[in-house]
């Protein structure tokens, strides 16, 4: 018992020390202690920014610019979160791309939408809330792999559109 | 049963398999520390103060707990620690999977297009936990650093 603690100290000890110099030499070294935002501001756009979102990423929409586009049914709301999220309740009329679940799902769904979308076509991603980030990677991957070229993020999701009582409904497409 | 369960070659197997899962893991966190840092947090269970110094850390822990388990030095050390964290990411998928919160796992990539759910995540935890239980009480030093030092 002795001898098994003796090597798990020994192994914590020079992981220390690897991680402080590997903190204090890479070029993608972080603060020592985080300063990350507390998730229950996450319902507010003011104090919430999108902390992978890069200067080149697709635009950010607000719950008032994404309602508005809602307006144009040319405008495809594609919801990226996992099946049972989405049948549990979705933006009325948002097809579901689910980015994070297995390949061939991801495919089956995708082979669904394609026929309804054109490289030109307008499409508004979003995910649970701005707590998650599959809208943003969904949207980068539209742009940047298929190649659509108005892609925007409504960053706030599904908990502000829901809040705010705008159109959803629930079950499968 | 407990013949094969501590069967020499078995352990040998099991050491390598979760030596080289750990390491490969470990190299995308500590070169990327920043986004595994944020995929930290994505997983809202650490307060915002732990969320870097996992980042900083864990990564390497993961690293010289693998290799310590190839190479056969402080096996049962190196064992213990992943054993623990396996244990920790079964919790914290778990957690994750009844909160239905979508996440990026950040287990092996950091790229934005890592895919598994989490029950799929969840269970290949759950068979790497049942290699490491079995190096850790049927393991024999076979082919071990560790064993040709205290002979």
């Amino acid at each position: 018992m002795k001898k098994l603690l003796k090597e798990i100290v020994i192994i914590l000890a020079i992981s220390l020390v690897a991680g402080i110099l590997n903190n204090t030499f890479s070029h993608n070294s972080v603060e020592w202690i985080g300063s990350w935002p507390s998730f229950a501001d996450s319902e507010n756009d003011s104090t919430w920014d999108c902390l992978s979102c890069e200067p080149t990423d697709p635009p950010l929409l607000s719950l008032a610019e994404a309602s508005a586009l809602y307006q144009n049914p040319e405008i495809i709301f594609i919801d990226a979160r996992y099946p049972d999220e989405y049948e549990a309740g979705h933006i009325k009329g948002a097809y579901l791309l689910s980015f994070d679940a297995e390949e061939e799902v991801f495919d089956s769904q995708w082979a669904a939408i394609k026929p309804l979308v054109d490289s030109s076509s307008q499409i508004v991603t979003y995910c649970s809330g701005a707590d998650c980030e599959s809208s943003l990677f969904l949207a980068r991957y539209l742009r940047d792999d298929l190649g659509f070229k108005n892609v925007r993020i409504f960053f706030g999701g599904w908990r502000r559109w829901s809040k705010a009582g705008l159109p959803i409904e629930k079950g499968e497409e | 049963m407990k013949e094969l369960l501590s069967n020499k070659y078995l352990t040998l197997l099991f050491r390598m398999i979760l030596g080289v899962v750990f390491c490969y893991a470990a190299i995308d966190k500590i070169v990327h520390i920043d986004l595994f840092a944020r995929a930290i947090y994505y997983y809202h269970i650490l307060p915002g103060s732990l969320v870097n110094i996992l980042a900083i850390f864990m990564p390497m822990v993961e690293m010289f707990a693998g290799i310590c388990l190839i190479i056969g030095v402080w096996p049962r050390g190196a064992v213990t620690l992943i054993n623990a964290m396996l244990v920790m990411f079964l919790i914290a998928l778990t957690v994750v999977y009844a909160r239905g919160v979508d996440i990026n796992c950040g287990c092996f990539s950091l790229s934005s297009r890592a895919k598994g759910s989490a029950v799929t995540l969840i269970w290949r935890d759950i068979l790497l936990l049942l290699m490491g239980l079995q190096i850790f009480f049927f393991g024999k030093d076979f082919l071990s650093i560790h064993k040709l030092q205290t002979k």
